[in-house]
């Protein structure tokens, strides 16, 4: 049972990949659009029924052990599935913008579905191995998928940014394979070598783990895989990447991708607790959780681009996990729980609505984008929306999982820690929504206009012109939202046990 | 075939002092091409260093494992970067960073650096062969060097390369051996990033009409 909905999650995306670059070949986009679609729905669809499994009956192996997955498994395989959803389905609308536009590299369509196939299949195949060397296998290849993605428009600036990832990336990942080999080592089993990196034999034989080692193990998967969550001082490919990455792209990267790489960093974690004590790993979560929040905060107040914006308040939100995960206890593990679930879900709206509105208006500068709500309703409500959540006004799960992480940190008594991190949130929370006014009711054509002179060339120098979008896309960009925001008012009792599922594993018996 | 620890462990540290030698040598030459050719020689060398520590230890997948990053990164990588050589007009590194003489110096500082800060470590599995820790972490190091002081996009990718023979180094000789399925995964890992970099330096070609990471300054704040 468990080893079908796992071959369907793994496969069910990459047969879609490749029928999708076979049509995309042959010159049929809609063909590729309609397999690639097909592959990743069916696969989300499993996927959502098999986390749903193990949320109600508990975990579940398959493979000789090589598979398994628990309710942390399930939640980000769930928050996968979800954004990825809201990335397909943005999809057939960048693309055809780009069509009519003209900005898009002719008969390269099936070469986007496949791509973002290949994608979302292996940020959902990433929660489900029992490996934390086949985990790193995964955000390796998600890295480089998401690489050529990057680069997709083939502007200089797209060019740039891919290249940066792609290096960066490499390298950054490359920390997390050492700090894999060395818990490798430290388990010192060599010669029972198939499950020495399982998490789960990891964690159940914690005390038998040379100590040294594992110490050593985590500073390099936290460099490593710090890299990929956007941890500062390791995040100055982020906001290349997820500017400058087609809208639904940057969805899927910020939505999911930062939320997978975080989920095999709470893994070392875990083990480093079981083998530790939490005290090590704990404190350099939260010194590079504060970190990246202090970091994120004068590029937010800062920021003249749009998506760059989106992309360091992505920085902010992750340090914040990153911070809640350290602080442990389990008020603030709730609240992690319920922060990265939501902060994917309006980062994908958000992105989704800001890509819009930057390729209809052919430039990023905030400047450029004012008076968005009048000009583009459904993207400009949905942006503003999403800002609103983003910068943790009530009522939203953004709120609540905030006001949680921050009182769980005074509760496990990090409290100059959370003291600093209130601060931080709230002076980002300004700066955000300073600018998100200026997008929403500024005046585009006024001086900031003028004085932003781009390599993009921005059509024209009066007023854009009018948008509608069907009512489908209006949907995607609200509905995630909505969502959230219901999350921050009521928690039907379903998700409350799997809540507690998920904190009881997070807590490592320690909490 | 099977060889004694002691054997085992002296060809080890001879390879290990050459794969130091050799990164020394990519960090200081400014010519693209022997760069290239360099790098492939010592992904050979480790290659050579998994099947050596295969044979002494009878772990068979670690010689399968070594045999197959020989074929990839001594002669799969070599020949993609090359075609990407052959494309462009550049064959030289012209303005690097820092000067061959300060990288010279800073990757002979990297040796000495790296033996004294693992001059403690034990590691289980070291067969005897005390110099491959040492080599392992400076040829990682020698790797970010070469990225962080190059502006070819070659030379990076280059870096990357010497960088994971680090990586593969201390995996084939200090913990002996990784589940195959992960080496295999991250040895195809490594070749999907090698020609995504061969895609985008195609692309770099075809927009900038250079291969000089100086056009790469648009992105900021």
């Amino acid at each position: 049972m468990t080893e079908g909905l796992v071959l369907v999650i793994a496969l069910a995306p990459a047969l879609g990949a490749m029928a999708a670059w076979l049509a995309g070949k042959r010159g049929d986009a809609r063909l590729a659009m309609v397999v690639a679609s097909a592959g990743m729905l069916l696969a989300f669809a499993v996927a959502t029924g098999l986390a749903v499994w193990v949320l109600a009956a508990g975990p579940q192996s398959a493979f000789g052990g090589l598979v398994a997955v628990d309710a942390f498994g399930a939640y980000v395989l769930l928050l996968v599935a979800a954004v990825a959803s809201v990335a397909v389905a943005a999809s057939p609308g960048y693309l055809a913008h780009g069509r009519a536009a003209g900005s898009l590299p002719p008969l390269e369509e099936g070469t986007y579905w496949a791509l973002l196939a290949l994608f979302a299949g292996g940020l959902a195949a990433i929660p489900l191995v029992d490996n934390l060397g086949l985990v790193w296998v995964g955000i390796e290849a998600t890295t480089v998928v998401s690489a050529m993605l990057v680069g997709f428009t083939r502007s200089p600036r797209a060019i740039e940014a891919a290249w940066k990832y792609l290096i960066l990336g490499s390298i950054g990942i490359g920390f997390a394979l050492l700090g894999t080999m060395l818990l490798f080592a430290a388990s010192g089993t060599a010669a029972d070598s198939s499950n020495a990196l399982a998490w789960t034999y990891l964690v159940a034989h914690g005390a038998m783990l040379d100590p040294g080692l594992v110490r050593l193990a985590f500073v390099f998967a936290l460099v490593g895989y710090g890299t990929k969550v956007g941890l500062a001082p390791f995040h100055t490919w982020l906001p290349d990447a997820h500017s400058q990455a087609p809208g639904p792209i940057s969805a899927l990267l910020s939505g999911a991708g930062l939320a997978v790489a975080l989920y095999a960093l709470a893994r070392f974690h875990l083990v480093v607790v079981a083998a530790l004590g939490p005290a090590f790993s704990s404190t350099l979560l939260v010194v590079f959780g504060l970190l990246s929040l202090a970091v994120a905060l004068p590029f937010i107040v800062a920021q003249g681009d749009l998506k760059r914006l989106l992309a360091y308040s992505s920085i902010e939100h992750l340090g914040l996990a990153t911070l809640a995960l350290g602080f442990g206890g389990r008020m603030a593990l709730l609240g992690f729980a319920l922060h990265l679930f939501c902060h994917g879900l309006v980062k994908a709206s958000a992105f989704v609505a800001a890509g819009r509105l930057v390729e209809e208006a052919g430039s990023h500068r905030i400047a450029r984008l004012g008076g968005s709500l009048g000009r583009s309703p459904a993207a400009g409500r949905s942006l503003l929306g999403a800002s609103l959540l983003l910068s943790g006004l009530p009522p939203s799960g953004i709120f609540v999982a905030e006001l949680a992480i921050l009182f769980g940190g005074v509760a496990a008594g990090w409290t100059l820690a959370a003291a600093t991190a209130a601060v931080l949130l709230a002076l980002a929370m300004a700066g955000l929504l300073f600018h998100m006014a200026r997008v929403a009711v500024g005046t585009g054509g006024g001086r900031g206009a003028r004085e932003g002179v781009e390599t993009e060339s921005p059509r024209g120098s009066g007023r854009l012109p009018r948008v509608t979008v069907r009512p489908r896309t209006a949907l995607i960009m609200a509905l995630p939202l909505a969502l959230v925001v219901a999350a921050g008012l009521w928690t039907p009792p379903p998700v409350a046990a799997a809540l507690d599922q998920l904190v009881a594993i997070l807590g490592g018996g320690h909490g | 075939m099977r060889l004694d620890a002691a054997t085992a462990s002296s060809l080890i540290d001879a390879f290990a002092a050459g794969i130091v030698m050799l990164g020394v040598y990519i960090a200081v030459t400014r010519s693209l091409g022997r760069m290239i050719w360099v790098t492939a020689l010592q992904s050979m060398l480790v290659g050579a260093s998994a099947v050596v520590v295969a044979l002494a230890t009878g772990i068979g997948h670690l010689a399968v494992g070594g045999a197959l990053a020989i074929a990839v990164k001594g002669v799969v990588v070599p020949l993609v970067l090359g075609n990407i050589l052959r494309q462009s007009a550049v064959r030289t590194e012209r303005r690097p960073i820092v000067s061959p003489r300060i990288s010279f110096l800073l990757a002979v500082a990297i040796v000495f650096v790296a033996t004294d800060a693992t001059a403690d470590a034990h590691l289980g599995a070291t067969l005897g062969a005390t110099r491959a820790l040492p080599a392992a972490i400076s040829t990682l190091l020698t790797g970010l060097l070469i990225v962080m002081t190059r502006r070819k996009t070659l030379s990076l990718v280059v870096g990357l390369l010497v960088f994971e023979n680090g990586i593969a180094l201390a995996a084939f000789s200090l913990v002996y051996a990784m589940p195959l399925v992960v080496e295999l995964g991250a040895l195809f890992d490594l070749l999907i990033v090698v020609v995504v970099a061969w895609v985008y330096a195609r692309r770099m070609l075809d927009v900038f009409g250079t291969l000089s990471t100086d056009e790469l300054r648009n992105l900021r704040g």
